[in-house]
């Protein structure tokens, strides 16, 4: 008897919800991900920062060897702006290869077949980009309050800061998201997760280098809405109701962070097609 | 009625892929014949949802091919005609992913991934990474991901392209098995007419978009007219000629033979006649058992 007849069953079993179908392929991503050593060296360094910071605040507020040092939102603000270069090269490492590699492997036509829409694969995938960022900002941001908050032996901190923990989330996110949106836009114009990830990294030096340029030339830092990086610290400047680091416009860099990620979900929503039409 | 098409039209800018396609097929299994560029896919890929047809309208299974394309593709399996894989993956890692794209939970998908595995021939190399695959493994893994959640129907892209005879059998013998004998419907694209005539009950024919004849491929095989392979010494052409204004077919064949299709009405005196006022002698005639190749051959021609 040949061996199908007796493997071939069918099945009855239960489905899952629609709803979550986009956390299969971020937990499918995640999951080839973590398997990488260098990756998991790379979010391994990544935490290093936390744990300074983290023997800073004990220093400061416990041992009270640090006077001279606020914790306040500043504090929070500084960790997640020191954070950026981090969350750059994570985004290229998880997120350059992400659609780049299905389209490499023909892989969109299996992902479409199945019942999940084009809308569910993008959140799948941002999803993947947005668990590793958030693990260097958004994760040890609100640890590091959340510790702020269990060393001081009274709830002044709290009372006077809670407002914080939002200004975290929101810049987070707003690292998360443009980093996710802009590396996936990349990923998904070519086969090659080589060339999304040398682009993704050329677009954030190359704003960088201009901006250096511009500044050295003009003497002025209200041209900082040029580079990627000075919008978001623009950016987080607002979530912590800080005074901005630069002279441009902080409406300029909202505007512009907002362009960017609108910009990338458009792209992202041309690319991704189960049919390539060629007329 | 598994897949019920009215009158449906694709078009991509100016070029219309798809001309008034209207289909009704009651299951079972039913090959799609063309030539390359014929429509074949375009119409696989309408049916799965992923275009939408310019006009007309249609249903698999029930649901509309316009408003239900997940509750298609919840049912339905795919195997498309390229290579694809998802990269860094094995075959078990793949089949039980497409099985979780599904909606089925990952400890029913893993099991049912290692079980499809070795219904599809590949439980020894499940563990081995999809790039090391040779071409015949891809196709089955490509058969193993369409199958994954048991699906009421599968739509089968090019099946056997790119594979060694062995592998081509096999292919089709796991085809066979689909439709025969695990009750799953099946519509198999392919421009191989003997791998359609061999799995299949149903044929469509499709060319330049267009529709152009389906059926069974028994009744579509007697309503052609009889065919007969014949070898002349003489004026060929006069022949030739004088066949057609009867309303027959004249192909040349393999060993300088001629094929003749008659018309439904003529037999083989009818040649002999022809034979006679040309004064032509007929060396060879014999009658030719119909294949769907002689179907596709006519229609096509017709068109």
């Amino acid at each position: 008897m040949p061996i199908h007849d007796v493997t071939y069953r069918h099945w009855s079993g239960e489905w899952t919800s629609h709803p979550y179908r986009w956390w299969v392929i971020t937990r499918q991503g995640i999951s080839l991900l973590i398997r990488k050593k260098r990756f998991v060296a790379l979010m391994i360094l990544s935490a290093i920062p936390f744990l300074v910071r983290t023997v800073i605040l004990y220093l400061s507020v416990v041992v009270g060897q640090l006077g001279f040092l606020k914790i306040d939102a500043k504090f929070f603000e500084d960790f997640l702006t020191q954070q950026l270069f981090f969350a750059f090269v994570i985004a290229i490492y998880a997120g350059a290869g992400l659609i780049a590699n299905d389209l490499k492997g023909n892989a969109l036509q299996i992902y479409l077949s199945k019942p999940i829409t084009r809308k569910d694969y993008v959140i799948g995938k941002l999803g993947v980009v947005a668990v590793f960022l958030s693990i260097p900002t958004l994760v040890p941001g609100l640890l590091l309050f959340v510790l702020a908050v269990a060393f001081h032996s009274n709830l002044d901190f709290l009372q006077q800061n809670y407002w914080v923990i939002g200004s975290i989330v929101m810049y987070s996110l707003a690292i998360i998201l443009t980093y996710g949106l802009v590396v996936l836009a990349l990923s998904a114009l070519s086969k090659s997760s080589r060339f999304a990830g040398i682009v993704f990294a050329a677009f954030f030096f190359f704003s960088q280098i201009v901006y250096g340029i511009l500044h050295q030339i003009l003497r002025t830092t209200s041209v900082a809405w040029v580079s990627l990086t000075q919008n978001l610290i623009q950016v987080g400047d607002f979530f912590f109701a800080a005074p901005p680091h630069y002279a441009s416009p902080t409406w300029v860099s909202g505007l512009i962070v907002a362009g960017l990620m609108a910009a990338s979900a458009w792209l992202i929503h041309r690319r991704i097609r189960a049919v390539e039409v060629v007329q | 009625m598994i897949i019920d098409l009215e009158n449906v039209t694709v078009v991509f800018g100016k070029q219309k892929a798809l001309v008034g396609i209207s289909l009704q097929f009651a299951g079972g299994s039913m090959g799609l014949l063309g030539p390359n560029g014929a429509g074949k896919t375009t119409l696989l890929k309408t049916l799965l949802g992923f275009l939408s047809p310019t006009s007309g309208d249609g249903t698999v299974l029930g649901f509309n091919i316009r408003t239900q394309q997940l509750s298609i593709r919840q049912r339905v399996g795919y195997m498309p005609e390229n290579d694809c894989h998802i990269p860094g993956m094995n075959a078990v890692t793949f089949v039980s992913y497409a099985g979780q794209l599904t909606g089925m939970k990952p400890k029913d998908s893993v099991q049912r991934a290692h079980e499809i595995l070795y219904y599809v021939g590949l439980g020894e190399v499940r563990y081995r990474d999809l790039e090391s695959y040779s071409t015949g493994m891809k196709q089955r893994i490509k058969l193993g991901q369409a199958l994954v959640h048991d699906p009421e129907l599968v739509f089968l892209d090019e099946p056997t392209n790119g594979l060694d005879p062995r592998g081509r059998l096999e292919m089709l013998a796991l085809i066979q098995d689909i439709s025969t004998r695990k009750g799953i419907h099946v519509i198999l694209s392919s421009h191989l007419l003997p791998d359609v005539e061999w799995v299949c009950q149903d044929a469509t024919v499709i060319h330049k978009g267009k529709r152009l004849t389906c059926g069974k491929i028994q009744d579509l095989k007697h309503a052609v007219g009889p065919v007969f392979e014949c070898r002349i010494k003489g004026a060929a052409e006069a022949f030739r000629a004088e066949l057609q204004t009867l309303g027959c077919e004249c192909l040349d064949a393999e060993d300088g033979m001629l094929r003749v299709h008659l018309v439904d009405g003529l037999g083989s005196e009818s040649i002999l006649r022809v034979a006679r006022e040309q004064g032509v002698q007929i060396r060879h005639l014999v009658p030719v058992k119909q294949s769907l190749e002689d179907v596709f051959l006519q229609v096509v021609g017709e068109s």
